[in-house]
């Protein structure tokens, strides 16, 4: 004969219970309180009821613009912020390396032999030497082919967008609310190539288009578009792989990738 | 017993594989792979931000920001196939940040269950029949809303993201036994809100 439970170990595995995580003989000791039980089992009724009510709640679809949104804000990344997290990993070590920096820096402008009385050619020793480190002369080589910067210049329904990839100022059209079903990506061989594909494809408003600082060309559009960029594409375009990939449920927005043979 | 919903299940060996090599092809710089990382995962984390943050606005900028971080950080992910569960633990981080920041700037209006008016819940005790499916959506969240920060954070990951026992362990870094207790005590919790809004003696 298997100990009864009491009341309090009951309810403290209904959890386990409506996970399915009891073995059976703690089942069958529950089942034999529960069967005697008015209180446990109005608990337990009340317990599987509410739960029901957490596991039916549906998930809310994610904004359709949410993948264009990241590149957005990847894009928009501080210089700065990259250079320091290149050189020195996390915000917490860049700011520990920092002070350490700046305390070094005080402690050699506070001494007054060096800093109050040193002869203007050992400042510019300094200078020369400071001249040389990673900062100035010799940066990471991100900031030699500078971050692309998209500038929405106005707001007044069209927007000019300034970029590396157009050698003007380029007048977009407004942007249409449209709910893409397809995202994709064009590898160019060349600089020139991109921003010319750049300017054919932000001439149109069927489509929404992205330029990240890697020169990734994102285009998010609606499936039906895809004979009319190819069309537009067509001149470019090598290669299109693959026609459709995935399409899995609440994940419809589906990735192409397109190889752009050179001119 | 719970078995998540197929656009949730994540740990099945085939979709496992395809995360695996899809962090490989980011991690060597392949952009595409990260898009699609984010679409196999955005549903999951959108709803995770939506539970602490409210509004879909404030919940897409935050489900944003965890992928921005994810993409900067995946470099230093060294086992691929722990992406899921690192993500899990990456975007609790950035949503228990964003909660504490809102809330010191009065973002949210402190919820009480007393505060919560369900009518035809009280008048006739039958919720199945009376509730719209959004109505009792939108009750749940309001709850939960009101519930004790821990306990709401594994009724999250449990009921609502759908984690097995162990994905909660490794996400917040407590024994399997803890994540057992704590959450029979938030299911009660959140069963003695719903009794109250019922008024069930």
């Amino acid at each position: 004969m298997t100990n009864p439970m009491n009341c309090t170990t009951v309810q403290e595995l209904f959890s386990a219970l409506a996970d399915g995580e009891l073995d059976t003989a703690n089942i069958a000791r529950m089942e034999s309180h529960l069967a005697t039980c008015r209180h446990c089992t109005r608990e337990w009724r009340l317990f599987t009821e509410s739960l029901a009510w957490l596991h039916e709640v549906k998930p809310v679809p994610a904004p359709p613009d949410l993948l264009i949104g990241i590149h957005a804000k990847l894009d928009r990344t501080n210089p700065l912020a990259t250079w320091l997290h290149d050189l020195f990993g996390s915000p917490l070590r860049a700011l520990s390396s920092m002070a350490v920096i700046g305390l070094a820096f005080f402690l050699w402008v506070s001494q007054p032999d060096i800093a109050t009385h040193a002869p203007s050619n050992s400042m510019a020793d300094a200078g020369g030497v400071f001249s040389q480190s990673r900062t100035a002369a010799n940066p990471p080589a991100r900031f030699l082919n500078p971050p692309l910067e998209i500038t929405p210049a106005m707001n007044t329904g069209s927007e000019v967008w300034t970029n590396n990839f157009a050698t003007q100022p380029y007048r977009l059209p407004t942007l249409p609310t449209i709910t893409p079903d397809l995202a994709i990506t064009v590898h160019a061989p060349s600089r020139e190539t991109r921003a010319h594909l750049y300017q054919r494809l932000a001439a149109q408003d069927r489509w929404r288009i992205h330029a990240d600082s890697d020169g990734t060309l994102f285009i998010f559009l609606n499936e039906e578009d895809i004979p009319h960029l190819q069309h537009t594409l067509a001149p470019h375009l090598l290669t299109m792989t693959p026609r459709s990939s995935g399409g899995d449920g609440e994940n419809s927005l589906r990735t192409v990738s397109l190889l752009i043979k050179s001119q | 017993m719970n078995n998540p919903p197929e656009h949730l299940q994540q740990n099945d060996t085939g979709r496992g594989t395809e995360i695996a090599k899809l962090v490989q092809s980011c991690q060597g710089g392949d952009k595409q792979a990260f898009n699609r990382l984010v679409l196999l995962h955005q549903t999951r984390i959108y709803n995770l931000a939506l539970n602490y943050v409210k509004t879909p606005e404030e919940a897409k900028d935050l489900a944003q920001d965890i992928f921005v971080t994810a993409y900067r950080a995946l470099p230093s992910l060294r086992e691929a196939d722990k992406f899921s569960a690192w993500l899990n633990q990456l975007a609790m981080n950035h949503c228990r940040n964003r909660y504490r920041k809102l809330q010191r700037r009065g973002y949210f209006t402190s919820t009480s269950t007393d505060d919560i008016i369900v009518p035809e819940l009280i008048a006739t005790n039958s919720p199945d029949r009376l509730l719209e499916r959004n109505e009792r959506d939108s009750l749940v969240r309001t709850i939960i809303a009101a519930m004790p920060a821990a306990e709401k954070e594994i009724i999250i990951l449990r009921d609502l993201q759908e984690l097995s026992y162990e994905e909660i362990s490794e996400t917040l870094g407590v024994p399997l036994g803890t994540v057992k207790s704590k959450l029979n005590r938030a299911r009660h919790t959140f069963k003695n809100k719903i009794k109250h809004l019922l008024g069930t003696p």
